[in-house]
């Protein structure tokens, strides 16, 4: 099993006050340590216009880690496609992509901010079928020359008539472009979203699951899943039950796709200790949530919590911990949050040191 | 007085055929040497859905050259706002001044390339009314406080961006001048910096500094906001005759590859010195600093003599990427022009 880290919500919050500047260099740091230390990926959680998250330019961080990092891979978490025409999210990853050497990871989903849609102007009532199609279109983009798209929401090039066979011939670009492009020596069908990625087919595809349909449609892809961060380890499972049982019914095998999820982790040499520097902070970051309604207030006791979702402890109970969730939701890939609000800067390079040094390697063999 | 030294779009051209991701490895190294040998800046260029790769996204790569050096600034040149949504510019824009300890120079154009707008689904005849608006939202957005927009195309309402951009009240804004006095006056009166492309005449710099530096005063803006920059292509060496072989063998080239693409001139049938002698290459010809570093710095001097600037752009990086040659002219540049001009004003 791989092991990897997670940033997403709140970069800061509960009245801790930190100049935004610091945490980011105090993220990019733990990032290029764990890259030093071999762990396997990086993921960032996009959030839009909440206070504290701090998130809203993933691909400014990515791109930052990817010149100072080497073989981490490095991706979003549940960004939502919705909010921006698919060709600028293709070519952005694409850049990720080019900038790590083929280490880009995109996790994306339907989002879930009313406020992040109303702001950028888009429904939030179609949400989904603007995620979908956006996925289609970006796999399109990623792995086509020049070509045209007739979806309901996105026209490329816009003039294209929805559900046009591809290529289409429409009299309007017969000029100016096409003609540009042939005299560029090429014989294009349109356009092309440029550059291509490194990784072929393209880069991975990670789609952030919360229900049934996310599930069914990255089964239907063959794309892998992201549980959502808050889920219980019960709820990894069924989801994982659900998906094993889609992939199979689109007739794919789960070896196919790597099989992610995001845990709350803590590392120090006893349990008592990861509780003493942990416990509160990620308590307190549940009861947030709890507020918000992503879980009950009965689940956010911290006992509750310690036994449903967070893995605190010295590192043998760390990786049994792992081993056993890995047995039992049949995951690959865990990303742990090691870092969040009121957990020092310095504790959390202790707790990547331990964890490398004494969980990576057992839970990889 | 400033240098900037621009522009990489990390293209793979035909005539010199490269891999993306090796672009991407050098630029970020070129930028490392750059700030070693004492530029002030460093600068992208994008554009969207072009043949050769062109880079459609700027700011990514820029975080990647803010994270390995540590005081060289970090320029678009230009971001084409004329395409994106401003509050995601907004948004990304300021995320990297903070990550980058507020190193981040705003180069904006409108972007004129069809193939762009048809792409992303917008319309090009707003552009230019767009791109101004656009830069009010950034504004507005950049303050760091809850804002509310209602113009002719972008409607915003109570949002408050986090992180506001280090920078305060935001990075330089410069907006790249076309040959039009419009635009020109357009620059003036939002009051933000005038940047000359490489191709115009020395005679169109001072008619249409002229015309912005009227526009920025008729409007009330501060003398401090009125600003010029100048963009050349440069080709340095120890000789003239070496300086005119870098100009045939790297210079030329990108752009016979470049005015094809466009279809400003026709693909060549002819012999190459035909091709050359079309107006828009006799324009480029006339307009680049070409020679030793005694020449060039004759140069800047012969255009400041005409048009007051303090912020001058070389354009070193052309199409061989022969990195030998580059960090060469760039060393040239750094040792000898950069510091004639320091403290002069």
């Amino acid at each position: 099993m791989r092991s990897g880290l997670y940033y997403g919500w709140e970069l800061t919050g509960g009245g801790e006050s930190r100049a935004t500047a610091d945490l980011y260099g105090e993220m990019m740091e733990q990032i290029e340590l764990a890259d030093h230390l071999g762990f396997d990926s990086a993921l960032i959680g996009e959030s839009h216009f909440v206070d504290g998250d701090l998130t809203g330019s993933v691909v400014d961080l990515l791109g930052a880690l990817a010149g100072s990092t080497r073989f981490i891979r490095l991706g979003s978490a549940g960004k939502a496609l919705a909010l921006q025409h698919p060709a600028r999210a293709a070519e952005d990853f694409a850049v990720i992509d080019l900038l790590s050497n083929g280490r880009a990871i995109l996790g994306a989903g339907i989002g879930d901010s009313e406020a992040a849609f109303a702001a950028f102007g888009v429904p939030f009532g179609e949400r989904r079928a603007r995620f979908e199609e956006s996925l289609d279109f970006i796999a399109k983009a990623w792995t086509s020359d020049a070509f045209s798209y007739g979806g309901r929401f996105t026209r490329f090039p816009r003039k294209t008539p929805e559900n046009a066979e591809q290529p289409f011939t429409h009299e309007p670009y017969e000029k100016p472009f096409k003609l540009q492009w042939q005299r560029a020596g090429l014989e294009p069908k349109y356009l092309a979203v440029t550059p291509r990625p490194v990784q072929i087919p393209h880069p991975p595809i990670w789609v952030e699951a919360g229900d049934g349909e996310d599930v069914a449609l990255a089964a239907q892809n063959g794309y892998a899943i992201l549980p959502a961060p808050t889920a219980s380890d019960a709820e990894v499972i069924a989801l994982y039950r659900t998906y094993g049982e889609r992939m199979a019914g689109s007739g794919r095998s789960l070896a196919e796709v790597e099989r992610p999820v995001i845990r709350e982790v803590f590392c120090a040499q006893s349990r008592e200790e990861a509780i003493a520097i942990a416990g509160e902070p990620l308590r307190a970051v549940y009861a947030r949530h709890a507020a918000a309604g992503a879980l009950g207030d009965a689940e956010a006791s911290l006992d509750r919590l310690m036994q449903e979702r967070f893995v605190l402890g010295d590192p043998d109970q760390v990786f049994e911990r792992l081993k056993t969730l890995q047995q039992e939701a049949g995951i690959n890939h865990v990303i742990c949050r090691f870092r969040v609000p009121g957990i020092e800067h310095e504790a959390v390079l202790r707790s990547l040191r331990l964890y490398a040094g004494e969980v990576i390697t057992r839970l990889r063999s | 007085m400033e240098f900037w030294l621009g522009l990489y779009g990390m293209q793979s051209p035909r005539v010199h055929p490269r891999s993306w991701a090796g672009l991407y490895d050098e630029v970020v190294e070129h930028a490392v040497f750059a700030e070693e040998v004492g530029f002030d800046s460093f600068w992208l260029t994008e554009h969207h859905f072009w043949y050769d790769g062109y880079c459609p996204n700027l700011l990514p790569v820029l975080a990647a050259i803010a994270r390995r050096t540590s005081r060289i600034g970090i320029g678009t040149g230009c971001s084409l706002l004329g395409l994106h949504d401003p509050l995601r510019d907004a948004e990304d824009k300021a995320s990297l001044d903070v990550l980058s300890n507020g190193r981040l120079l705003l180069g904006l154009a409108p972007g004129y390339r069809p193939e762009e707008f048809e792409g992303l689904d917008i319309e090009k005849k707003t552009r230019g009314k767009r791109f101004y608006e656009a830069v009010e939202v950034m504004k507005k957005a950049w303050t760091g406080e809850t804002f509310s927009h209602h113009g002719e195309f972008f409607h915003y309402d109570d949002l408050r961006l986090d992180p506001a951009p280090l920078q305060r009240p935001h990075p330089p804004i410069w907006v790249g001048a076309n040959r039009t006095k419009l635009q020109a006056t357009n620059i003036g009166k939002a009051g933000l910096g005038f940047w000359e492309g490489p191709s115009m005449s020395i005679e169109l710099f001072e008619r249409n500094a002229g015309i912005y530096k009227e526009a920025a005063r008729a409007a009330g803006h501060p003398e401090s906001a009125i600003k010029c920059g100048l963009f050349r292509d440069v080709c340095i060496a120890e000789t003239q005759e070496e300086a005119l072989r870098i100009m045939d063998e790297d210079l030329l080239p990108m752009y016979e590859e470049q005015y094809v693409a466009y279809g400003y001139v026709p693909e060549a049938t002819g012999s190459r010195r035909e091709m050359l002698a079309h107006p828009v290459f006799q324009e480029i010809i006339e307009a680049s600093f070409v020679g030793t570093p005694d020449q060039i710095i004759r140069k800047i001097e012969t255009y400041r003599e005409t048009v007051h600037f303090d912020h001058f752009m070389p354009r070193i990086m052309h199409i061989s990427q022969k990195k030998e040659r580059l960090f060469r002219q760039m060393e040239l540049f750094a040792e000898h022009v950069i510091p004639h001009f320091r403290g002069a004003s």
